[in-house]
């Protein structure tokens, strides 16, 4: 056989033993809205009908469908407003929005619109908490942020990042304990919280790595190491360190927008399928923007990557809802509002 | 060298009732900085919705420790105030705490994981009209309609 012949069986076996090769997205519908969005996406919730509800900053929680854009709520006190908006999720009753951050409001569209039905106090906290992502599971609520669990006496930071509530609002247990000798800005950090496979599975932005939790035993089963595609740039260690600004609002924002783009943070989870969907950033690729990472629900081993320039959204029934052209803060091309619902090939 | 001295001396005299007269005119002075106006004609709420008179509230022989607080503030501030409280009245003082708030279901749904009572609401409109104070939540301590000593609970 010619050596040329070997060279191209050698190029076939590398290709297909290379996890997600020649995987892309059939885009299925686009969405075209006449709404202005100019600060970077929060949270998305993909609803059972296949809507999508996402925050935007600045602007508040937006329902997006085939026909319509349209505000949720206007932020304010009132009893169908918001007034500090952390999380959302899909709610049986409608969407559950965290506020302030020890309150849980859940909306119901009513014709044209939202109505708050419920309100839900949680158990507060003494200390410092912000909520990053929130998931309603089984009679449970489940919430990912940073909690901190003392005052920072004698430089000792105790902190939680995983809080259970049962359906009353009433704390339950605090999941993934740190203590910390130093103080650090991980407040500002994305924590997610899908659920797949009878488990609640716990990412934070900075690391290819998931928390396998259990939904009835409440407690850390594993943490599974991710296998990362060789674009992936890791965030450094002295990420999200606390320091001391001449100019507080300016200097944060500045370092705030470098850490959310320069590295290759995770942008978004999901589970669908039996397989744990994440987007990553690619801050130093000339072809795309992010890619999307597939990985087995049981075996997190990856099963495929596509790179692509949108932003992903959420996932649902094998349907992937896309920004076009990326986060409205960062990528310049993302000014109108797109939505690009795909489905993969 | 004497007259060195004696200005020397002048000048740690001035010093020392400078000192002494920014003392006792300030915050460490005993002098309460929370006023309470026409407190008989204080009306509140009870959680069940009824209209309670501040004054028929308060201890008609000793002391009562007052807490005025808002939903909205800083909550380990208002948890330490309410654990004062708590602690005041296992030593037997009569206390009580007010949250500000125009609506009492919000505060219904407040207190839900929250175990100290009485807690009464009163409108914001009302509380400005009838309470002078830097910030909320501040503790009182009010003897025969009067406010002998206020304290702002701090984590």
């Amino acid at each position: 056989m010619k050596p040329g012949k070997w060279i191209w069986i050698g190029l076939f076996l590398v290709g297909s033993l290379c996890p997600g090769a020649g995987d892309t997205f059939k885009l299925v519908e686009e969405w075209s809205h006449d709404m202005e969005a100019l600060d970077r996406i929060g949270v998305t919730a993909v609803m059972p009908e296949g809507n999508l509800v996402t925050t935007f900053y600045k602007k508040g929680p937006v329902w997006l469908s085939r026909q319509r854009a349209q505000l949720v709520c206007l932020r304010g006190q009132g009893p169908d407003e918001i007034q500090d908006l952390f999380a959302l999720c899909p709610h049986p009753e409608g969407i559950a929005m965290v506020e302030l951050p020890s309150r849980i409001k859940i909306f119901k569209k009513s014709g044209d619109s939202f109505r708050c039905r419920r309100t839900l106090w949680l158990q507060r906290s003494r200390f410092y908490t912000t909520v990053s992502s929130v998931l309603f599971s089984r009679g449970k609520w489940f919430l990912a942020g940073y909690f901190l669990e003392n005052f920072s006496r004698k430089y000792v930071y105790k902190k939680v990042f995983v809080k259970v509530y049962d359906n009353r609002g009433k704390y339950i247990k605090g999941l993934i304990r740190r203590t910390d000798y130093q103080p650090d800005q991980r407040h500002l950090m994305d924590y997610y919280l899908v659920e797949g496979g009878g488990n609640i599975l716990y990412l934070t932005e900075d690391k290819l790595r998931v928390t396998v939790i259990p939904r009835e035993k409440l407690e850390v089963r594993e943490v599974v190491e991710l296998r990362a595609p060789e674009a992936y740039k890791p965030v450094p260690g002295d990420f999200y360190v606390f320091k001391r600004y001449d100019d507080a609002a300016a200097g944060m924002m500045r370092d705030l927008d470098k850490w959310k783009t320069g590295y290759s943070r995770i942008v978004c989870v999901g589970y669908d399928q039996d397989e744990l969907v994440l987007q990553i950033r690619l801050p130093d690729s000339n072809k795309a923007n992010f890619m999307v990472l597939f990985y087995d629900g049981g075996s997190f081993q990856p099963v495929g990557r596509i790179p692509t320039d949108d932003r992903l959204l959420g996932v649902r029934d094998g349907r992937f809802y896309f920004y076009a052209d990326g986060d409205p803060r960062y990528e310049e091309a993302a000014d109108r509002c797109r939505i690009k619902v795909c489905m993969r090939e | 060298m004497k007259r060195v001295f004696a200005v020397a001396a002048a000048f740690l005299a001035g010093a020392v009732v400078a000192a002494l007269a920014v003392r006792l005119s300030g915050p460490a002075s005993r002098e309460p900085d929370v006023i309470v106006r026409g407190v008989t004609e204080m009306n509140m709420r009870d959680l069940a919705g009824d209209t309670v008179n501040l004054a028929t509230r308060l201890s008609p022989r000793g002391a009562t420790w007052l807490m005025f607080f808002g939903l909205d503030q800083c909550y380990s501030c208002v948890a330490r105030g309410l654990a004062d409280l708590t602690l005041l009245r296992k030593r037997g003082e009569h206390c009580l705490a007010v949250a500000v708030h125009p609506n009492l279901d919000e505060v219904k749904g407040w207190l839900t994981h929250e175990s100290f009572r009485p807690i009464f609401v009163i409108s914001r409109a009302a509380f400005l009209n009838h309470v002078e104070c830097r910030s909320l939540p501040v503790i009182l301590r009010m003897e025969n309609g009067r406010v002998t000593s206020c304290a702002y609970p701090t984590p």
